[in-house]
């Protein structure tokens, strides 16, 4: 008799080699065909554990203890091969681009395909069609390395679809979306299931999470609640007690004590006006700072491209001066990567020029360079080098010539501010990836750079970390520093920015502040990006705010 | 990008990929069959001037201080321990070079870069599944040319590796085209250990993603790829098999004719 479930997980337990804890801890699991399943939970919970036993990815490519059982549409797993596994299981990995190694976004699409050995007709057929839905036919014979990550996200997902798996399995699949292909693929993910695929998507954005059949929260190796999204990501309490950041509107009705369950803005606008809440501040308060005329960095139009006649920035001009938190945001491929390396001196312009404190920065000397822009990048594997933390913050100290006798005490005041100074004498490669990000800003704070560079910093944290990790930035900006970071994140972008910088196309679409970005839909729009809740739910209650907190601050109520 | 791949539309690249894999180890078969400076001269001359016409030119500037250093070091080391047989130009403990080496050391030089040449216009115009799909084409097993187009596949990744770890070094103001050669070489080496680790992990990431897309799971696999056979899949390495024929012919009457003016002196 054929099981009722597509997955089935029993008293499942395992242990990574060399680990002293379990990453699964006797976890049952029951997914019904055709349903949609979240998976949420901190950094190391077990969630990437957990649905990699469903391909047999764990034990069979992982050392360690595996206990239980796992049975796919009834079926006990136990002795199949991941390989064998493909036809039931597709998976897009949260590190996307080591999934993706062919030559060229066609060939990568019908990889598959090809080893499932499906008739050459069927794969062309398949492939055009997974390329077309997911925005990649006019990139279908560039090579998968020359995408946006972005676009190499989406094509991850297209190589896994084409082989049509009744399961698709996606850990973390949205962290380099733009926020409206974010919803798009949380849309056609949900529409999909309808067509009788089982979904599981491991994420930290809960609110896309809001159409999920059921959503389970793991902590320490166990599913520790579940239940439908209403229950688990519209309850605030719940979330706060796991480490999970609620959802923008959930957060401001539980500071309102509201306890009906919403996610959607609209719907919360309607609640909150049929309960007769009004906004009593329109604007924040203006800055009392006087606006500081010298330039710290400046972009003067810059065009540039990676392939001949191919331009990535068409006339790029901004400035940026001291005091300044800037966000630069945009669609996948808009040039915002490209921009930030500018400024860094990496890249040379084919016409006009990157500047900081007057000098073009391609050409300043990569001592003098150091003390002035510090630049930490998506993945800070790339920027540790060394074999202890210490080493690795004096690094730059000893580049700069810092004097001998201050390095070792400069390089511990900069691990004591990202809170590494227990971790001076530890291997950086040992260390998670939240602490490894906190590395790399120690290593440029080190040598006290005017300007800060962040390229997608957030990326792999979770939100208490992306919150201590924006905090502590946010900390360390002074009146003669600025700050300028590229994000996806849109609320950490808001909460924190004081400047946004709208890219499309590989042009500036909008440069101003929240105001400006709240008013500006058409600005928007074409660079794909979308308020979060809290800021569009203000907006339609005649405020501007940057968070839940700010929203509840301005919102009161009529008697 | 790091990769040697730059198109296909060229005579080489739009050749079967078999065929191009016979046309590149026939390539090699010229060289092979003598010493004579002048054929590898010939040859040499021949293979540049094909990287021209598709368009491999490019990646041979780019090895330009590579073949110039790999030029130097064999013709110094033949020169110096080949024996010619004839006078030396001086005598130094086993070191005799002479006119005699100093050609041989010439001549090898010239074979290797002719080898190179050829791998380069080769890889110019292939892309690593066409080399995979050539190779199953000729019988090898499916793990196997994977295995070999991997290395082709990584190389550039590894590259882009060094070149992101080595950017972040000049951000944190290491100034890498300073300092004389040792300290230069100090720097490459301290870039090793970060590369090395990215590597394993992403060999080990890639391992993991090959099973998860199925990767073994048939013993014959299909392609989306189609490479119908034409006229001049034959024809090239028909012309290729006619410059192994003519140097063997070359070689032959060159010492046949050398012979009889030698006996007739």
């Amino acid at each position: 008799m054929p099981d009722e479930y597509a997955i089935t997980l029993n008293a499942v337990s395992f242990q990574y080699r060399r680990t002293e804890h379990k990453a699964l801890d006797n976890v049952d699991l029951r997914v019904r065909p055709g349903s949609f399943i979240g998976i949420v939970g901190r950094n190391r919970a077990g969630k990437s554990t957990l649905v990699s036993t469903i391909n047999r990815i764990v034990p069979k490519l992982f050392s360690g203890d595996f206990e239980g059982a796992v049975s796919v549409f009834g079926e006990d797993i136990g002795d199949r091969d991941v390989a064998e596994m493909t036809r039931r299981v597709g998976m897009v990995f949260q590190d996307f681009e080591t999934q993706l190694f062919s030559t060229s976004v066609r060939l990568e699409a019908a990889y598959v395909m090809e080893n499932l050995g499906m008739p050459r007709k069927h794969m062309e057929t398949q492939t055009a069609y997974w390329l077309d839905t997911l925005g990649l036919s006019a990139y279908a014979d560039c090579e998968p390395t020359e995408l946006s990550g972005g676009r190499k996200q989406r094509l991850a997902l297209a190589s896994v679809l084409a082989a049509d798996p009744d399961i698709l399995i996606l850990d973390e699949p949205t962290t380099d979306l733009d926020p409206v292909s974010a919803r798009d693929l949380m849309e056609f993910l949900k529409k999909h299931t309808r067509k009788g695929r089982t979904i599981i998507c491991v994420t930290h954005d809960l609110e896309s999470l809001a159409e999920a059949d059921e959503i389970h929260i793991m902590s320490g190796g166990r599913i520790v609640v579940s239940g439908p999204p209403e229950k688990i990501i519209g309850d605030a309490n719940i979330l706060k007690k796991h480490g999970l950041r609620a959802p923008q509107i959930v957060d401001l009705f539980s500071r309102l004590e509201i306890e009906t369950p919403c996610f959607n803005p609209t719907k919360a606008y309607n609640i909150l006006k049929h309960r007769g809440y009004r906004a009593t501040a329109d604007t924040p308060m203006p800055s009392d700072e006087p606006i500081q005329e010298n330039i710290l960095c400046a972009a003067n139009d810059i065009e540039f491209g990676y392939r001949a006649g191919v331009k990535v920035l068409k006339g790029i001009n901004f400035n940026v001066r001291p005091g300044e938190f800037v966000a630069i945001l945009g669609q996948n491929g808009s040039g915002k990567t490209t921009l930030l390396r500018h400024l860094a001196g990496i890249e040379k312009p084919w016409t006009g020029s990157a500047s900081v404190a007057g000098e073009e920065s391609s050409v300043i000397p990569p001592a003098k360079l150091a003390t002035k822009i510090g630049m930490i990048f998506q993945n800070p594997d790339h920027q540790i080098f060394c074999q202890t933390c210490l080493e690795e913050v004096a690094f730059g100290l000893k580049n700069i010539q810092a004097p001998e006798d201050q390095i070792d005490a400069r390089a511990l005041e900069a691990l004591r501010v990202v809170g590494l100074e227990e971790c001076a004498d530890d291997d950086p490669f040992a260390m998670t990836k939240g602490d490894r990000k906190k590395l790399a800003v120690a290593s440029v704070l080190a040598c006290k750079p005017q300007i800060l560079l962040l390229d997608e910093p957030t990326t792999g944290l979770d939100a208490v970390e992306q919150q201590a990790l924006m905090d502590m930035i946010q900390r360390l900006l002074r009146k003669d520093h600025a700050v300028i970071f590229v994000t996806h994140c849109m609320d950490l972008a808001v909460q924190y920015a004081d400047r946004f910088v709208l890219m499309a196309d590989g042009e500036i679409v909008l440069d101003g502040d929240l105001s400006d970005l709240v008013e500006n839909a058409d600005a928007l729009k074409k660079a794909d990006l979308l308020l979060p809740s809290a800021t569009a739910l203000g907006k339609m209650m005649g405020c501007v705010a940057d968070s839940p907190a700010r929203l509840a601050e301005f919102l009161t109520k009529d008697n | 990008m790091a990769s040697l791949y730059l198109t296909d539309k060229c005579f080489i690249g739009r050749r079967h990929p078999t065929t191009r894999i016979l046309m590149l180890l026939t390539a090699f078969a010229p060289p092979m069959i003598t010493h004579k400076l002048e054929v590898m001269a010939a040859v040499l001359t021949l293979y540049v001037i094909a990287s021209f016409v598709s368009g491999a030119w490019r990646n041979l500037w780019r090895a330009r201080w590579f073949i110039f250093l790999f030029l130097t070091i064999t013709i110094s080391l033949w020169s110096v321990f080949h024996k010619a047989g004839d006078a030396p130009y001086f005598q130094w403990g086993p070191i005799s070079p002479s006119p005699g080496s100093v050609f041989y050391g010439l001549a090898m030089a010239l074979r290797l870069i002719c080898f190179l040449v050829a791998a380069l216009i080769f890889l110019s115009a292939t892309k690593v599944e066409d080399i995979n799909y050539g190779l199953i084409k000729l019988g090898a097993p499916y793990r196997g040319a994977f295995a070999l187009s991997l290395a082709f596949r990584l190389t550039p990744l590894f590259t882009e590796s060094a070149n992101q770890i080595s950017t972040a070094q000049r951000m944190r103001g290491l100034d890498t085209s300073a300092g004389n050669i040792i300290q230069k070489t100090r720097r490459y080496i301290a870039i090793l250990a970060p590369v090395l680790i990215a590597a394993l992990r992403r060999a080990n990431g890639l391992a993991v993603a090959l099973e998860a897309k199925g990767f073994g799971m048939k013993q014959k696999r299909t392609s989306l790829m189609r490479y119908p056979l034409s006229a001049m899949d034959f024809l090239w390495p028909a012309l290729m098999g006619g410059l192994i024929a003519l140097t063997v012919l070359y070689v032959h009457f060159h010492d046949y004719f050398e012979g009889i003016a030698y006996r007739g002196f």
